[in-house]
């Protein structure tokens, strides 16, 4: 609708980068991405899980980052891929989310947001990176839901995404039973986060939790914290002298400075 | 039966017209001039098949007669009757927050010769 003229992405830099490239500048490229985000659904609810480190190609930008965001009061959503992406398509998603539960008047349902997600990300082509894992609970119970950058989804019971998403992908496999114990599926995800900070090295840090049962939300923030800063230990104390000094040369200022009178007119 | 329904069957085009220009330096760039199109067609071609044709050619109709109320050139319209028709009024997207055309940096014309052009009474810039 041209009518309307409305904002949307502008491209102006993008023209301007072509122009520079075209001059024989090189262009820096993307930067690598890495992350372990998991979720698992248990018999009452649903148990998501991220590690907290963020990356700008070998580089951690950030040690103690939020990966799990909110959607709504009962959906939650882990975010892989580019962290500005992430962060906008939650923060979106959750908008049109609550915009739709007002003109409904009706609590959000978990395919709503993935409805929501999967089309937008499928309308960018894959240009808006963002790999996510959607968990809640809603009128048909707990699900879980993995949407990849292009659009396409999964359910399962299980699911892992982002680099560190093998090793998690590892620990579920082997030890994933079903109707498991809000503690054991926390116990579970925690490990499996924990598999990816320590095998992946686009993951790293915390380990972060969000438990979302029909009661409510918890979010553990900081649920594991395997990787603290070591203590340094208290301070060398060297008494006075310890290095001895052999010579000594002052040498005085008139010597390197000339003075001069600079007379005013 | 089945001849009838493939000859009713008008297929949306889902690569555009502007996907292919030269000049276009981002592949984002032809989602956006899409400006929705696709979709709209789509929906037309759901709307038709459900309810019929007249259905579509209502909308149509209607969408036409709340976009041509407008202020004048340069100052903005609010468009609430068309915002409401397609719905977004409801919705929030890119679109709503990101490069408000209220906020750009590149100065608008002025709204004398803007009218001056639209009225026949100077000639368009890049015809001089």
């Amino acid at each position: 609708m041209e009518e309307l003229n409305r904002g949307g992405f502008t491209f102006d830099l993008c023209s301007r980068n072509t122009l520079l490239e075209k001059t024989g500048l090189k262009m820096p490229g993307f930067l690598k991405t890495g992350t372990t985000i998991v979720g698992v659904v248990y018999k009452d609810g649903v148990v998501l899980g991220a590690d907290t480190r963020a990356t700008e190609g070998p580089i951690v930008a950030d040690k103690n980052c939020e990966k799990i965001h909110y959607i709504a009061d009962n959906i939650y959503c882990c975010g892989a891929g580019t962290a500005a992406d992430t962060e906008m398509t939650t923060a979106l998603i959750s908008s049109k989310l609550k915009l739709h539960k007002l003109s409904t008047g009706k609590e959000p349902r978990v395919v709503t947001a993935l409805t929501m997600l999967k089309q937008m990300l499928f309308k960018y082509q894959g240009h808006v990176s963002a790999a996510l894992i959607l968990g809640g609970i809603d009128i048909n119970g707990p699900s879980l839901h993995t949407i990849y950058p292009h659009g396409s989804t999964d359910q399962l019971p299980y699911v892992t995404m982002g680099s560190g998403s093998l090793a998690a992908m590892a620990v579920f496999e082997a030890k994933y039973k079903t109707d498991m114990t809000r503690d054991e599926a926390i116990q579970l995800v925690a490990e499996a986060i924990s598999s990816g900070v320590f095998n992946d090295l686009g993951s790293g840090s915390n380990v972060d939790v969000t438990v979302i049962a029909k009661e409510g939300v918890t979010v553990l923030r900081n649920y594991l914290t395997p990787n603290e800063r070591k203590f340094r230990g208290p301070e060398y104390i060297f008494p006075i002298g310890t290095t001895p000094v052999l010579s000594k040369l002052v040498a005085p200022l008139s010597s390197k400075v000339i003075i001069e009178d600079v007379v005013m007119s | 039966m089945e001849r009838v329904y493939k000859k009713d069957l008008e297929l949306p085009q889902f690569t555009n017209s502007d996907s292919n220009v030269k000049s276009l330096v981002h592949p984002v760039q032809s989602i956006t001039l899409d400006n929705g199109r696709t979709d709209a067609r789509l929906k037309n071609f759901a709307v038709s098949n459900v309810f019929g044709k007249q259905v579509t050619m209502a909308n149509d109709i209607e969408k036409q007669i709340y976009s041509q109320f407008k202020r004048l050139p340069t100052l903005q319209s609010s468009m609430i009757g068309l915002e409401t028709v397609l719905g977004l009024d409801e919705d929030f997207d890119f679109e709503d927050f990101l490069a408000d055309p209220m906020n750009s940096e590149t100065p608008l014309p002025s709204l004398h010769s803007t009218m001056e052009v639209k009225l026949g009474m100077a000639m368009p810039k890049n015809m001089i």
